[in-house]
């Protein structure tokens, strides 16, 4: 009885091709929608991977603080000696861009004009939490006026700037 | 009834009728889903705002309590030995937090070079004091450094705050020669009393406030005592603790000429004198701290316990009108060391014809 039920169906061929539109339609439908949903989710990932990112990144330069512990200009060398510490909560603090500046004028050293260095005089890279160190910039074609005032700024790779005074 | 039975057939339809079903549960799924995403990334969001406003937090939290850092760095010395800077200083943490001492920079001002010390590490609790001297200074290269040049330095701590040592009002060396060693002598404050009996076993001192010992009466029956104030320059900052054996001594020259002049010497013994005047029957050991003046009274013809002692010359002879001078025999401790001293300071006259 079932066996003849089942084999007079498969005879059937009445309306066989709107179940297979339909077939079709809702497999097209259903692999649209994955694809969407594949899409809008890879976008809206790579969004909030963005936004974390930046977030992270405003965290890390709002914890950087650099205290400058001494700032010498010898004038037999020309040259300026800057002594730093990483006083943040964040390590890995190298700086990009030195600004020397008076009233009146303004000198830019970008990093390739002077290696951060350990106080014990070892190259290095970046600061880590708490450590201290130095640049030496040099200052031969643009000469400080003794006993005069100047401010250093430093600029950090994340953005921030910390800028001190000091008597040539 | 018509209405009643509309209503049946309308329920009955409805229960049974398959159209539109999958519809309504789509839309709810799809509601359902949208509705989950966006809840999570709104939490997102709000968590990744909080961890912006606690690092805003953190960043103020860490402002203030550089704001709140107060350390005290004070009696600094420098001592300058070839090229090595030792500092002596004294620390006190004045803040509410704890705080830790990572470097200190030495700028000799005269030859305008620096030097640091990037070694140290010094926590201090909330009100500690420490004092960095002798063994403990701190030890600063600078090339060319000297005694006599002018030295500026400051600690520089975690936080990166600097800290400007002050040094102490520097010492005259005409006031610690090295003939007069660790000890000077307030020239004005020299004085003299009479001492006085109050009954059998008490005796004080008077005036009151004393009178100028540069001149002493002429009188052998009359117990004297002499005022001198001491201050405690010790170039190692050390306390000096004075004995009983402590004196002062007078060398006076005697006026009979028919026996020929010759030197005659008094004692008088260091004691204890209360607020009051009142003199100790016996003597504890007197200290004066460094950068600290003290009176000291010579007033005994023993040490170690009170005796009067008088200006008396030997038989037949007198120290009418004659000057006299006056050393003073310190004996005790500086320090852990033991320490004596004979400083002979001022002279004194013996009479009234001054």
């Amino acid at each position: 009885m079932q066996s003849t039920k089942i084999l007079k169906l498969l005879r059937e061929r009445r309306a066989v091709s709107a179940v297979i539109s339909n077939v079709i339609l809702i497999g097209a439908v259903i692999a649209v929608g994955f694809a969407v949903l594949g899409w809008t989710y890879s976008r809206s990932s790579a969004y909030m991977t963005q936004y974390s990112e930046s977030v992270n990144s405003d965290v890390d330069k709002l914890r950087e603080r650099v205290s400058f512990e001494y700032v010498f200009y010898n004038n037999t060398a020309k040259s300026l000696s800057i002594y730093l510490m990483n006083s943040g909560k964040v390590g890995n603090m190298n700086f990009t861009t030195v600004y020397v500046s008076n009233t009146s004028w303004v000198g830019t050293f970008p990093s390739i004009q002077f290696q951060l260095k350990f106080l014990n005089g070892t190259s290095t890279p970046g600061l880590a939490l708490g450590q201290e160190g130095n640049f030496v910039i040099s200052l031969s074609s643009i000469p400080l006026t003794q006993g005069n005032v100047y401010t250093v700024k430093v600029v950090t790779w994340r953005g921030s700037s910390f800028e001190n005074t000091f008597v040539a | 009834m018509r209405t009643h039975l509309w209503h049946k057939t309308r329920r009955s339809r409805l229960a049974t009728g398959k159209k539109g079903f999958s519809s309504i549960v789509g839309a709810i799924f799809m509601v359902l889903i949208v509705w989950i995403l966006a809840s999570s990334y709104f939490i997102w969001t709000l968590s990744e705002n909080t961890v912006y406003n606690v690092a805003i937090r953190e960043k103020n939290q860490l402002e203030v309590d550089r704001l709140n850092e107060r350390l005290s760095a004070e009696n600094v010395n420098y001592t300058v030995s070839d090229d090595d800077v030792s500092v002596e200083v004294d620390l006190r943490n004045e803040s509410p937090l704890s705080v830790h001492i990572t470097t200190l920079w030495v700028l000799d001002t005269n030859v305008r070079e620096y030097g640091f010390n990037d070694t140290l590490n010094i926590n201090l609790k909330p009100g500690e004091t420490v004092s960095l001297i002798g063994t403990e200074a701190i030890k600063v290269i600078i090339e060319d450094a000297d005694n006599n040049h002018v030295f500026n330095s400051w600690f520089v701590t975690t936080r990166g705050n600097a800290v400007l040592l002050r040094k102490e009002k520097g010492i005259i060396l005409a006031q610690v020669s090295a003939g007069i060693g660790s000890v000077a002598m307030d020239f004005s404050s020299f004085k003299y009393y009479n001492v006085t009996q109050v009954n059998s076993t008490a005796w004080k001192l008077s005036p009151p406030g004393g009178a100028s010992g540069y001149v002493l009466p002429n009188n052998a029956s009359q117990p004297l005592a002499l005022n001198v104030s001491l201050t405690n320059y010790d170039p190692a900052k050390r306390n000096i603790t004075l004995y009983p054996h402590s004196a002062l001594w007078m060398i006076l020259p005697t006026s009979n000429t028919a026996g020929g002049k010759y030197p005659a010497t008094v004692n008088w013994f260091i004691v204890n004198v209360d607020s009051n005047g009142y003199i100790a029957q016996s003597f504890t050991p007197i200290t004066i701290p460094y950068g600290s003046s003290v009176s000291v009274i010579f007033a005994s013809s023993n040490d170690g316990s009170f005796s009067t002692q008088t200006l008396a010359p030997p038989q037949g002879q007198s120290f009418n009108n004659q000057p006299a001078a006056v050393n003073l025999m310190l004996i005790g401790t500086i320090g852990n060391s033991l320490y004596g001293q004979n400083i002979p300071f001022v002279s004194v006259y013996v009479g009234q014809q001054y």
